[in-house]
């Protein structure tokens, strides 16, 4: 079986007007099934940008991007949001929850355009909401909830479709110590269950969380280490 | 409550609409009602075009006489066109009479509602009878009761007094709208037989013609203009005819005319509620900027997005169009109820203003759908 992701290459050239930005630059990226990678990087050093391309919300300048072979260069905008639905769960540090409807009809909006049954779509994510701790409160709109609240259903979401990958961008940089060691901890959890997890952070001690950490400064990749005891 | 300022522009227009064609249908039914009052198969022969008139180019009661024989059944009823008004006075109560000279048979075309006594009949005709019927409010202001049959009133008729024996009343049922349409009318109304009031040597400008119900109008009236023209040894050019069923086509055409004229200027206020749906439809995408962002992350393709925002313009239009719709009906209904005069409304025409609502919700929500859905996902996510 390929890769979960193979990146060859890699460039991304942003234009805005005569200013040409070069945000990443000849990156070179193999990750596997059931890692845990944490992405680091200061503001600025393209790591946002990787994540968008990792994400399938946006394609490579130049380079090869495989995601479990699926050649992403070549995909059509429907084609991607496919891609997207199936293969990613996305976190967000702001949670990007629909403000309008419950949680459990959040966690179901990815199995919406998966066109899941109507049944097995309540069950499932009802299922989902119970297993991050928030089954009794699913009539409830993401306004009521807390910030660690709202992101553990935005975890649920992200596993809607049971997706191989589950991409998290700072997912904690909105939330308090407490809150963010939870998320840490689910996270975690969710990676020994076999999920692969890819987190986009700037604080270490997040990253620490992980079994891998890729750093990037100004579009390139100057580190990929993983913990110590960790095989290959 | 922004959802419903944007209604109020379709709600507007719709109901405007239907109104408009609504009162357009309505009046049509009044004056159908009106002419059936009138009768369709009344035509009214008259003298039109002769250089030098003769005595004789008129109408007499033989001549009546004659076209009742030559004709037969082709024509049901036939009178002098003609009626004499009156001053009435009884117990120094003063009434405005218009006696209309009719034959036997009148109430045969035309509906008589008969309160008491009995209608004018043909021995009434024959013997010339000073008798009259008249109208119940005519009744009830020189007698005090509606019931005035066995009474006698004084007219005046051709410059000589004559006392009448009140043989009938009648019930004259009009709508104010009607009374409206036919102006102030301070006299009250009777019917006399024509022998009583006109004898053999008066002339007649115009008779009153009620064709049988098998026979058409216009064919009959040619057919009893050309006799005339022969009995009186002039062209048929020389008379003229109009019937009712003419005078209400070109009411009828007239009617049409203004409901479309109004109706263009209502569709033009249903263009610009619109112009209101599209503005806010515009707006709601900004809003949602983010939440369209977050849907394209999760797996929203473009036609997902696109049919969520025509659905939602749709629905809004189309809530605005029944709603417009309710309003229009009840703005006529209460109108017609006000004026009392029977509403009609189409239901083709409640369809058409729905549907068309509808249409314009889909057609003015298409490119605020189309700006969402074609909208570059990591844009929409960064928007605050």
């Amino acid at each position: 079986m390929s890769n979960l992701i193979s990146i060859k290459n890699l460039n991304k050239i942003y234009k805005t007007g005569k200013v040409e930005v070069h945000a990443l630059k000849n990156i070179n990226l193999e990750i596997e099934h059931g890692e845990f990678i944490a992405i680091m990087g200061q503001s600025g050093s393209g790591k946002s940008t990787l994540m968008n391309i990792l994400g399938c919300l946006d394609r490579p300048t130049s380079g090869e991007y495989f995601l479990e072979g699926i050649d992403i260069r070549k995909r059509s905008q429907d084609e991607l949001s496919f891609i997207r639905n199936k293969k990613i769960g996305f976190v967000f540090q702001a949670f990007n929850l629909i403000p309008r409807t419950n949680i459990l009809k959040n966690v179901e909006l990815p199995m919406i355009y998966a066109k899941v049954k109507s049944s097995q779509r309540t069950r499932r994510a009802l299922e989902l909401l119970e297993r991050v701790g928030l089954g009794a409160r699913m009539d409830h709109l993401p306004s009521e909830l807390s910030g660690g609240q709202k992101q553990r259903v935005a975890i649920a979401r992200a596993l809607a479709n049971n997706p191989p990958i589950i991409l998290a961008d700072e997912p904690t940089g909105n939330l308090d110590t407490h809150s963010s060691e939870e998320i840490m901890e689910i996270f975690t959890e969710l990676n020994r269950e076999g999920n692969s997890v890819i987190l986009v952070t700037h604080e270490p001690d997040i990253a620490k969380y992980a079994d891998r950490v890729i750093v990037f400064s100004d579009g390139l990749l100057i580190e990929d280490r993983r913990k110590e005891g960790v095989l290959k | 409550m922004r959802s419903l300022l944007t209604m109020l522009g379709i709600i507007i227009g719709i109901s405007s609409v239907i109104a408009i064609v609504s009162i357009g249908d309505s009046m049509k039914g009044v004056f159908d009602d009106l002419y059936k009052d009138i009768g369709k198969n009344c035509a009214f022969i008259y003298l039109y075009d002769i250089d030098e008139v003769r005595s004789t180019d008129y109408f007499y009661i033989d001549d009546i006489k004659l076209l009742k024989e030559r004709f037969g059944d082709k024509i049901e009823y036939i009178a002098p066109s003609e009626s004499v008004r009156s001053d009435v006075t009884v117990n120094r109560k003063t009434v405005k009479l218009n006696m209309m000279c009719i034959d036997y048979g009148f109430e045969k075309v035309q509906e008589v509602k008969m309160l008491y006594g009995r209608m004018i009949r043909k021995d009434d005709l024959e013997r010339k009878s000073k008798v009259i019927v008249i109208q119940d409010t005519a009744a009830l202001k020189l007698f005090g009761t509606e019931n005035a049959v066995g009474k006698t009133i004084r007219v005046k008729i051709n410059d000589n007094l004559e006392d009448l024996l009140i043989i009938g009343v009648y019930k004259v049922e009009v709508s104010p709208f009607v009374s409206l349409m036919q102006g102030q009318n301070e006299y009250e109304e009777g019917y006399v037989p024509y022998t009583t009031v006109f004898s053999k040597e008066y002339p007649f400008y115009e008779l009153e013609v009620f064709v049988g119900q098998d026979y058409s109008v216009s064919s009959v009236g040619e057919e009893v203009l050309s006799y005339i023209a022969k009995l009186k040894s002039r062209n048929p050019e020389n008379y003229q005819f109009y019937t009712a069923e003419e005078d209400q086509a070109s009411i009828n055409s007239m009617l049409g005319g203004l409901t479309a004229a109004v109706a263009v200027i209502a569709a033009i206020s249903l263009l610009v509620g619109g112009i209101g749906i599209m503005n806010i439809m515009l707006v709601s995408v900004t809003e949602r900027t983010r939440e369209i962002g977050i849907k394209k992350a999760l797996g929203a393709r473009t036609k997902d997005v696109l049919f969520q925002f025509l659905i939602e313009s749709a629905t809004l239009s189309a809530i605005g169009g029944i709603a417009g719709t309710a309003l229009g009906i009840g703005l006529v209904m209460i109108g017609g109820s006000i004026i009392s005069i029977p509403v009609v409304v189409n239901p083709v025409s409640v369809a058409t203003a729905v549907g068309f609502s509808m249409i314009i919700g889909v057609f003015f929500g298409y490119y605020p759908a189309k700006k969402a859905a074609k909208s570059d996902p990591i844009e929409c996510l960064r928007y605050e």
